[in-house]
């Protein structure tokens, strides 16, 4: 795109309408109360916690991957490392963004910082994102300022790689250290959010990068994406036996709380979305596993866009059926309202908004050799 | 003075006067219970029967909503009663999931049917929070018993101080076999029932019962 070409101007303007959109359906949420989203009694949390979990995974996976190039030295994928940190920083923005809308009173908060409470995971997610998010942004920083070299890069990457796994360990703990929701209460549950976090990030990475070489003048090799996209093909099985896990632990068990929430994924209501993610995955796996198919543009595309849209219904999944069947055995229902989506969409265009001004404005392209 | 009560579930009749006194006490909005009575209808046809099951916030020993809320709007008071500050709480819901007894509401928008001195006349805010009940705190203080212990024809909840050896509840507790809802979990509630049964008891309910809640 050219400076200031009548696309650029139109797709800047379509985003910033979505989010003048957004905040509109957001003041009438504050006006009236979260009553105007479908979240009730019993399903009390639903897609905009499903987007924080979504975005800490994806800005978590997105760090994994850089600071893994930087510590591994894996060469080949070098090029991608500048929209790597750019989209590392603006999913944590997003992902605390996110959490803004659910709140019933964000008037208050600033309480989180007067009256933390050190034993709430709350606090804590809260912590490591506010600390990833400024990491992410000083790294970012100091990489394309040309401001440190490789050996300050290693030492930064060796903070930011525990540190990304942090946020989405401690985001994992928010839900699996309640003892009150058994789907929620199991050690996997991080590990399962990690790999989830990796599987979807690569998709982001894969598919940005093509659309961005494709719609802008930066120049990535397709070995880079097509490397990607062998990780992809390592990753996506993990991800599934630990799904394979969840749940043979609870069918075999046949425990009565956990077998009702099971139930409801495997045949019930959520069953739709639960064989969706699947497939999706399944598809996303066969696209990318073969090397003469990976270097197939069309390819890497329907694989990344799979499994963002898999590892979306998953988090949809790990949140709202474990809380569907309440702590007295009440059954709940929760259909999103356009007040969530208008909103929702009014954040991913804000990130969509910001990454446009990154290619604009940032050195994406890496020039051959350096970081 | 640590706050407990027993309901004995043999002389609950189900006629909700409980859950009445609370909402005139307490001015408490439509479509939201500090204490309710749950009819659970258990065994199979022809052999049927109801169950009444009175319940409250149990005002745990080990709470689990006290160390998940971010902002410590949810605390355990000197005297045992689990408060809520709605004027701290910031609506994130976090107490709601970690509670096993949906004890707590949160008011998605503004109630109607509140009665002027409703939260005592001090929540500064209109929507957005969460509420629970909070053992009729006020009460208590100056001697008397919670409301719903008072309204309760059959004499089925029998409030006192677990800590005064020679207080009803302490000798009830003591002498005759009674049971916490999910006493798995270890949250140690200071609500104990007589003559609950063990399935009620660990899941909220029977697998053949339908509930009726009054919500």
């Amino acid at each position: 795109m050219k400076k200031g070409s009548l696309k650029l101007y139109a797709w800047m303007g379509l985003l910033i309408f979505l989010i003048a959109v957004g905040v509109y359906a957001w003041s009438i949420q504050l006006n009236r109360g979260l009553i105007v989203t479908g979240m009730r009694e019993v399903i009390f949390w639903g897609i905009y916690i499903t987007n924080v979990i979504y975005f800490v995974g994806l800005a978590a996976g997105g760090l994994i991957l850089v600071a893994s190039v930087y510590i591994f030295g894996a060469e080949r994928y070098k090029p991608l490392i500048r929209i790597g940190e750019v989209l590392a920083a603006i999913c944590v923005l997003l992902a605390m963004l996110f959490l803004l809308p659910d709140l019933g009173r964000p008037d208050r908060i600033l309480n989180m910082i007067f009256f933390a409470q050190v034993k709430s995971l709350i606090f804590w997610d809260f912590i490591v994102l506010s600390s990833y998010f400024l990491f992410t942004v000083i790294f970012g920083w100091l990489t394309m300022g040309k401001k440190v070299g490789p050996r300050g890069t290693l030492a930064l990457s060796i903070i930011g790689l525990p540190l990304a796994v942090s946020i989405h360990s401690v985001t994992a703990w928010v839900f699996g250290l309640v003892k009150a929701r058994p789907f929620w209460h199991t050690a996997i549950l991080a590990p399962v959010f990690i790999s989830s976090a990796i599987v979807s990030a690569l998709g982001l990475l894969i598919l940005t990068a093509i659309l961005t070489s494709k719609f802008v003048k930066i120049k990535i090799p397709l070995d880079a994406i097509s490397g990607l996209g062998k990780i992809l093909a390592v990753i996506i099985p993990i991800d599934l036996f630990f799904l394979f896990c969840e749940i043979l632990t609870v069918g075999y068990a046949i425990i009565p709380d956990h077998i009702e929430t099971l139930n409801l994924i495997l045949l019930g209501p959520y069953a739709s979305i639960f064989w969706a993610e699947v497939i999706l995955v399944i598809i996303a796996f066969i696209a990318i596993v073969s090397p003469k198919r990976r270097v197939s543009i069309s390819m890497l595309i329907i694989s990344s866009i799979f499994v963002l849209v898999a590892i979306w219904l998953k988090r949809f999944l790990i949140l709202v059926p474990s809380i569907t069947v309440s702590p007295i055995g009440e059954i709940g229902r929760y259909t999103p309202t356009w007040v969530e989506w208008t909103i929702v969409m009014g954040i991913y265009a804000l990130g969509m908004l910001l990454y446009t001004l990154a290619t604009k404005f940032l050195p994406l392209q890496v020039e051959g050799g350096g970081v | 003075m640590q706050w407990a009560m027993v309901i004995d579930l043999r002389r609950c009749i189900g006629c909700q006067s409980c859950f009445a006194a609370c909402k005139s006490e307490n001015g408490v909005p439509l479509g939201i219970q500090f204490t309710w009575v749950e009819v659970h209808e258990r065994g199979n046809y022809p052999n049927i029967q109801l169950l009444h099951l009175p319940r409250l916030c149990n005002h745990c020993e080990e709470p689990a909503c006290v160390p998940v809320c971010p902002v410590k709007a949810r605390y355990k008071r000197e005297d045992g009663i689990v408060m809520q500050d709605v004027n701290r709480c910031i609506g994130c819901r976090y107490c709601i999931a970690a509670c096993p007894y949906q004890v707590a509401t949160f008011l998605w928008e503004e109630p109607s049917g509140a009665w002027p001195e409703v939260w005592r006349g001090l929540a500064t805010a209109k929507h957005g929070f969460t509420v629970k009940c909070h053992g009729c705190y006020h009460r208590v203080e100056k001697g008397l018993k919670p409301a719903c212990v008072s309204a309760c024809i059959g004499g089925a909840r029998i409030f006192g101080d677990l800590e005064d050896p020679n207080s009803e509840v302490r000798k009830i507790v003591d002498i005759k076999p009674t049971m916490t809802l999910k006493a798995h979990l270890g949250t140690k509630p200071k609500v104990f029932y007589i003559s609950l049964d063990e399935e009620t008891a660990k899941y909220g309910k029977k697998e053949a019962s339908i509930i009726i809640l009054h919500r």
